[in-house]
């Protein structure tokens, strides 16, 4: 190898003073600026790929596969996808279960915080201690909430029912009864609803005062002055406590889980692990459907199916919710 | 020609493809990887599988005991055992489910022993092999299995063969009955059919002025307290599954026998409103507390497991009650007497890397009469070897030997090991709870649709075939 080198030059590309041409310059600063960059992302590149990336292609992964978590997962093609779907009927009600939760549940809570707002910001006297006390109870944590509210609404001496007896009203079964334990969930989303109704107020105090003063003046009533000015301001708020609604709705799991296991008794029962979903799977949702199958039944693969699901379940109505948003926007707006 | 954006943009998009598609690769060869082989244990050479001339060594035990009373006792059983191997230490750790058994074993922890309450996942331990099969252990300790332990408790610690688990003790469940108020509505004795028990129950249910219960001669609730269809298999004699673990429910009379007896029963309180309504009001508390609805009068008659003859002597010690055998169903008046058995299992973690040390254990804490019938007085379990039910040292009163004849008596039986846990059990139970609420319209085509799903989730645990 010669030890002097012949150094080409083009006479048509810029050169730097030394002999560097521009473009290799340029080059250099950017590789520079892309191995900073590189470096300074790289613990979030490194958290996502470990705690998010890995996660999600470990559990698509094992959506088809046989695996207990004892032995090696071995690969069956979509034997658990054709089970989950097609032979486990627990997992279609904890489907229904959990969309009747998304429907009705986020939805009273959207209209309980929104309403809640528009009623404490009118609130002349007292105003403080009444978004406190409607705040106080978001902070309860969700097992105490849930034990307390069993207690409650139990059916034979809960308080509740012995109100509602007392003026004549049979009170149903609550938390014991099928066809009353998911309204009973409800409820108690409901009386935790101050976490929905201080952002609400947060965004109350947003809309702009003279608009609202300018309508008042051109005679405007409550009503006109709530549906287009209050309301449009007010669309990208109710958006985000729509769609963090439908996300926390899909992951519902611990209120569902206490509450049933402090209606059928197994609480008390240590050593034990308690299946899901008493009385008669009503309470059953998703998450729980995956536990029951990752965790006591220990079938991984399937469990890892319902997660699959899940996921996707959260993106479709995420992207749902972001497209209906234009309209809506655009329907309050005209 | 400069390049059109979409030509440009092309080549970028299949490079991003392509790094995202090797990401994907490692991800998933990653994920492959989990569950590595652990080593393997095998049985010791000798009978003295850990004699004192080998080196200290202190093994971890995960039991589901948190009662303080019962965790003391099985305390007072691991000293014991210290004391004759002074080089074998022991930690224990109570209150341990199955799932957290699982994970530990999966997450290879340091777990020597392990010890479940449910015998629901001993298919799966032993198909997985995440508990060692004892049968050499057995056999190089010279432990006729057979001969040591009752034939029940030897048949649910064990699946396919494999005998993974040995029982630390049983449980069966039998009568609750209480004499004042037997003796008030003059019943002589307890009922020991059917027929007897709704007759008796309806002399001892009590109404209050306004016509609402205020004592339940007897509750058949499926979802309350110990009532749960499987404890109750002798009564109708349901077989749940076949030998091939296949759900033979549709077909079982058993289980027709149980729906007419929950309709019946139902009927004699009133309904299945009115029943679930006191089963889940005031009357009923918690089952494994002083308000349990037996021990306050509530409830005249009642099934329950042994261990509640130690909660009334420590909750309610004055309480006038008998136990007796379940009563039967009428056409099966002969078996009469059985039960189902059902208890703790004990065995080795795979995760183990002192096998001969906790196979020493395990012997002494299954077969040793004495620790085992002290523990048994203790925590007031039925004995699963034939040594301690012959024990003078038992202490037991007539209430307790009730259940200790039940689970010596040759026909008692326990439900099926499955591969894939309890999951028979539990749809079997919803099922009942259904048609005692009258959701069920028709019976026969619902049980064979239940029949299906239980096969399928069967298989699903199963191991595939390669």
């Amino acid at each position: 190898m010669s030890a002097a080198r012949t150094v080409r030059h083009d006479a048509a590309r810029p050169v730097l003073p030394g002999g560097t041409p521009v473009h290799r310059s340029v080059r250099r600063v950017r590789r520079r600026e892309m191995a900073t960059a590189a470096a300074l992302m790289g613990p979030w590149i490194a958290g996502v790929g470990l705690f998010v990336v890995y996660p999600l292609a470990a559990t698509v992964y094992f959506s088809f596969t046989h695996y207990n978590m004892l032995d090696r997962p071995r690969f069956v093609g979509l034997h658990n996808w054709a089970f989950v779907l097609g032979h486990y009927p627990p997992f279609w009600t904890s489907l229904r279960n959990t969309l009747w939760l998304v429907a009705v549940m986020v939805t009273l809570r959207v209209i309980a915080g929104f309403g809640l707002a528009m009623l404490v910001v009118r609130v002349r006297i007292g105003g403080r201690l009444m978004r406190t006390a409607l705040f106080v109870p978001y902070l309860v944590p969700p097992v105490a909430a849930a034990l307390g509210f069993v207690y409650l609404l139990r059916p034979g001496d809960g308080p509740v029912n012995r109100l509602l007896g007392a003026v004549g009203i049979g009170g149903p079964g609550w938390f014991d009864d099928p066809a009353w334990s998911k309204a009973a969930l409800t409820l108690l989303a409901l009386w935790g609803v101050g976490d929905v109704m201080v952002v609400f107020l947060a965004a109350l105090a947003d809309v702009p005062k003279a608009r609202v003063e300018a309508a008042l003046m051109d005679g405007a009533t409550g009503w006109q002055r709530f549906r287009h000015i209050t309301l449009p301001e007010m669309s990208p708020t109710l958006l985000f406590a729509a769609i963090t609604g439908v996300i926390a709705a899909l992951q519902y799991y611990t209120q569902a889980m206490v509450a049933s296991q402090a209606a059928s008794g197994d609480l008390a029962a240590p050593g034990l692990t308690a299946e899901p979903g008493f009385p008669e799977q009503s309470t059953l949702t998703l998450t729980q459907t995956l536990y029951s199958l990752g965790f006591i039944h220990a079938d991984t693969g399937a469990a890892s199916v319902v997660a699959v699901i899940l996921f996707g379940l959260s993106i479709g109505l995420t992207a749902l919710l972001l497209r209906r948003r234009s309209g809506f926007a655009a329907g309050v707006l005209r | 020609m400069a390049a059109t954006p979409s030509a440009r943009t092309a080549p970028r998009l299949r490079s991003h493809i392509r790094l995202l598609l090797c990401a994907a690769l490692v991800t998933i060869s990653g994920a492959a990887c989990t569950g590595a082989p652990l080593p393997d244990v095998r049985p010791p050479d000798s009978a003295t599988a850990y004699g004192p001339e080998r080196p200290p060594v202190t093994l971890t035990v995960w039991h589901g005991w948190t009662d303080e009373r019962e965790a003391s006792a099985f305390q007072a059983m691991l000293d014991r055992f210290h004391l004759l191997h002074p080089n074998i230490g022991v930690r224990a750790v109570g209150g341990v489910t199955d799932s957290q058994i699982i994970n530990g074993i999966r997450s290879e922890q340091n777990v020597d022993v392990v010890s479940s309450f449910t015998t629901d996942d001993v298919g799966l331990y032993c198909g997985s092999g995440a508990w060692v099969d004892l049968n050499p252990f057995l056999r190089s300790s010279g432990i006729d299995a057979a001969k040591t332990f009752t034939a029940p408790s030897l048949a649910y610690s064990a699946y396919h063969g494999d005998q993974c688990a040995l029982p630390l003790l049983g449980d069966t469940f039998g009568l609750y009955y209480n004499k004042a108020m037997f003796a008030k509505a003059g019943i002589e004795r307890p009922p020991r059919t059917l027929s007897e028990l709704e007759a008796d129950a309806a002399k001892l249910t009590v109404r209050a002025a306004d016509g609402s219960l205020r004592v339940a001669g007897f509750l058949p609730d499926v979802d309350w307290y110990e009532n749960a269809p499987d404890h109750l298999q002798s009564v109708f004699g349901i077989r749940f599954q076949d030998a091939d673990n296949r759900s033979v429910l549709a077909g079982d009379p058993g289980v027709a026998s149980e729906l007419r007896f929950q309709s019946r029963m139902m009927a004699v309180l009133g309904g299945a409103d009115e029943a679930q309504a006191f089963a889940a009001g005031p009357a009923a508390g918690d089952e494994n507390s002083a308000a349990n609805a037996f021990l306050t009068g509530k409830v005249a008659m009642a099934v329950g497991g042994e261990w509640t003859t130690a909660e009334i002597a420590a909750d309610a010690p004055d309480l006038d009650y008998g136990t007796a055998p379940l009563p039967v169903a009428d056409d099966r008046v002969a078996a009469y007497g059985s039960g189902t058995v059902t208890g703790t299992v004990i065995g080795i973690a795979r995760t183990t890397r002192h096998s001969d040390a906790a196979w020493e254990l395990v012997r002494f804490l299954t077969t040793d009469t004495g620790a085992l019938t002290a523990f048994a007085n203790a925590i007031h379990n039925v004995p699963t070897t034939y040594a301690v039910a012959a024990d003078p040292a038992l202490a037991a009163d007539d209430r307790f030997r009730t259940f200790i004849a039940i689970a010596a008596d040759p026909r008692s039986t326990s439900t099926p090991p499955s591969p894939n846990g309890g999951y028979y059990k539990s749809s079997f139970q919803r099922f009942v709870a259904a048609y005692e609420a009258g959701r069920v319209t028709d019976p026969q085509s619902a049980l064979r649709a239940l029949d299906r799903e239980i096969d399928s989730a069967t298989d699903q645990g199963r191991e595939p075939t390669p």
